[in-house]
């Protein structure tokens, strides 16, 4: 500290007493939370409508290149579509069903994983054969025939990033609830009578949650990517709406003459998942006794 | 049941051939025998109403396992336990929440017994909420007055396990058991996991408890002192069998089983011109996986006889009532 102050100059960095991975933290979280607002925002300041069509404005490069209209400023695509607010409209629906997802996978694994730990013996064994299968197939392929099967719609779309990862987390229930049920403060609360519903939710849940909280952390990030997949492939979100992957998709046809029309919109996947795993790493870190 | 059948009107609990083996090791192929330990093998006792019964034994004993099966922690392999004149392991759904309320357990490690993450003043009425359903208002009250009546102070319920001593929280595992008004406390270890100075503190509130409250005990330690202060009568296990059984004085004073002996005489006396010549313990508990023929006890026995190694001894009366199950006694080697 002393050095520094003698030298006149300092960073924000030692101005602060943060390290460079708290800044990285930070950054991570002020990313994410500027896109949920983008996302709940997205009406208000879109300025155009993300669906007009203007064919006399096809493909125009974003405001700040040559040729580039200052009321669009990434451009327009293919159909004239102004990018901007195509883009707030892609991350509203794409973080609207990763976090959709990602809270009925954590609902529907824990629950089964569990359920799995309470029967133990026959139900415990059928419930594990099904994770070993789910962890065995390419859930990829899985998606792919269901929505094949059915017509594909959002809310389908939705249940599907509902069951992605479902066996991690029954896994890790089970196992924490496992060991958890051998702690004498479960066992307590078993001898006074309480029904399974209280000890699993009242007491063993929020014992364990820390595990499965950092593991919503990591699949988040995951179910963002398998949303982008399929929608790149053409078989999550229909238009007219559009997702991030949709973007992506549809851009990678003009990747030569038009890049923007897939850069940006990729660039906000990346960013968006790489500040998700930042800040899972980091609640990792804290809610870890062991680090403490 | 049959034991003691002029004080049967009195018999709060009568544990009857109560037996418990566990799996050790199961068969790999489904030809494959699973490996058994009998951790509790037939083992026959009763609580009168108002008594503090004493087990004591040394670790592995099955003493622990004993206050499990009648917690309905673990469930027996065979045996029957009666309170109140009813079989608690017929008892189903309701019926059985409604006994289980009267049986109260204390556990050996009180910061495992509580909820690490809920202050502790929930977890006290938290046993009226799942038996009589939501007025937390009139249960903080009663929880308060709980907490006060085992000596600690309102302010302590908000805290967290952590937060508390090893015997705040000894006492707060006390206040939590007597909530539901039971009428009869299983305690398991409470004093083994405290220091020292904290052991007394709560043994004493145990005895408070027990006059105030007019409640049964059975006492689990391995501590024979605090048996001997605490208990009217006291049972003493090995390898899961009771060897001898019967009223403190006479236990105590004269104890006629030799593993009974020479724990007695393990208790280390301030006085070193007071010469022991009991028996003296050696070597260690055999393996529960392979235990010894006949009578358990008799690798370790310094008065084993030809007929120790062949059949297990039963519990027989004495003449002063109270029982032992060990050959040597008709040979008359005890009674020197």
């Amino acid at each position: 500290m002393q050095n520094t102050i003698t030298n006149g100059k300092r960073t924000l960095i030692e101005r602060k007493g943060i390290s460079a991975k708290t800044l990285l933290v930070i950054i991570a979280a002020i990313w994410l939370l500027a896109m949920i607002l983008i996302g709940i925002s997205a009406p208000l300041i879109a300025v155009h409508d993300y669906q007009q069509i203007d064919l006399v404005k096809r493909l125009l490069p974003p405001s700040w290149m040559a040729g580039g209209d200052a009321d669009h400023f990434f451009g327009t695509d293919n159909l004239g579509r102004d990018n901007l607010s195509r883009l707030f409209y892609s991350i509203r629906l794409s973080l609207l069903v990763a976090i959709l997802g990602t809270v009925i996978c954590a609902i529907v694994g824990t629950t089964i994983g569990f359920v799995a730990a309470h029967f133990r013996g026959f139900v415990d064994d059928i419930i594990m054969m099904l994770v070993d299968f789910q962890a065995s197939l390419p859930f990829m392929i899985l998606a792919l025939a269901v929505i094949a099967f059915f017509e594909s719609s959002i809310v389908l779309f939705i249940g599907i990033m509902g069951i992605y990862g479902w066996e991690r987390y029954a896994r890790f229930a089970r196992a924490l609830a496992l060991s958890a049920e051998e702690q004498g403060y479960a066992v307590a609360v078993r001898t006074f009578g309480a029904s399974p519903v209280r000890v699993y939710v009242r007491h063993i849940l929020p014992n364990v949650g820390n595990t499965l909280l950092v593991n919503m952390t990591l699949n988040f990030p995951k179910v963002i990517l398998m949303e982008t997949s399929l929608s790149f492939l053409g078989l999550g979100i229909q238009p007219p709406n559009t997702s991030l992957g949709n973007l992506v998709g549809f851009g990678r046809d003009y990747l030569l003459t038009a890049w923007w029309l897939t850069i940006i919109p990729a660039a906000a996947i990346f960013l968006t998942t790489l500040s998700m795993s930042i800040l899972g790493d980091w609640v990792r870190d804290k809610l870890d006794p062991a680090l403490k | 049941m049959k034991i003691e059948s002029k004080n049967q009107e009195n018999n709060i609990l009568e544990v009857e051939n109560l037996a418990k083996k566990f799996v050790v090791k199961k068969g790999k192929m489904p030809w494959q025998k699973n490996q058994y330990v009998n951790v509790v093998n037939g083992i026959d006792f009763s609580i009168r109403k108002g008594e503090a019964l004493g087990i004591v034994g040394e670790s592995g004993c099955g003493k622990s396992t004993t206050a499990k099966l009648i917690m309905d922690i673990h469930s027996p392999t065979k045996g029957s336990i009666v309170y109140n004149s009813q079989e608690l392991n017929d008892l189903k759904g309701k019926e059985k929440k409604k006994i289980r309320k009267d049986i109260q357990y204390v556990f050996q490690d009180p910061m495992g017994a509580l909820n690490p993450r809920i202050p502790v003043i929930e977890q006290i009425y938290e046993p009226l909420i799942i038996h009589y359903g939501r007025d937390i208002k009139n249960y903080y009250k009663k929880a308060v007055s709980l907490l006060e009546s085992v000596g600690m102070k309102e302010s302590h319920g908000k805290m967290y396990p952590h937060q508390l001593s090893g015997g705040q929280r000894q006492r707060v595992v006390l206040a939590r058991a007597m909530i539901l008004e039971p009428e009869l406390l299983i305690c398991d270890e409470p004093i083994s996991a405290l220091d020292v100075s904290i052991q007394s503190q709560v043994v004493n509130l145990l005895m408070k408890i027990r006059d105030e409250r007019g409640i049964t005990l059975l006492f689990i330690s391995h501590d024979l002192s605090m048996v001997r202060h605490l208990c009217n009568r006291t049972a003493v296990m090995y390898m899961g069998h009771i060897v001898e059984y019967g009223d403190n004085e006479t236990l105590f004073n004269n104890p006629l089983h030799p593993y009974t002996r020479s724990l007695i005489n393990a208790i280390p006396v301030p006085d070193p011109r007071i010469k022991k010549d009991d028996i003296i313990l050696e070597g260690e508990i055999p393996s529960l996986l392979d235990p010894p023929s006949g009578c358990k006890f008799h690798p370790r026995c310094p008065i084993a006889g030809p007929e120790c190694s062949l059949k297990q001894p039963e519990l027989k009366t004495m003449p002063d009532g109270r029982k032992v199950a060990c050959f040597a006694l008709k040979r008359g080697d005890c009674n020197e």
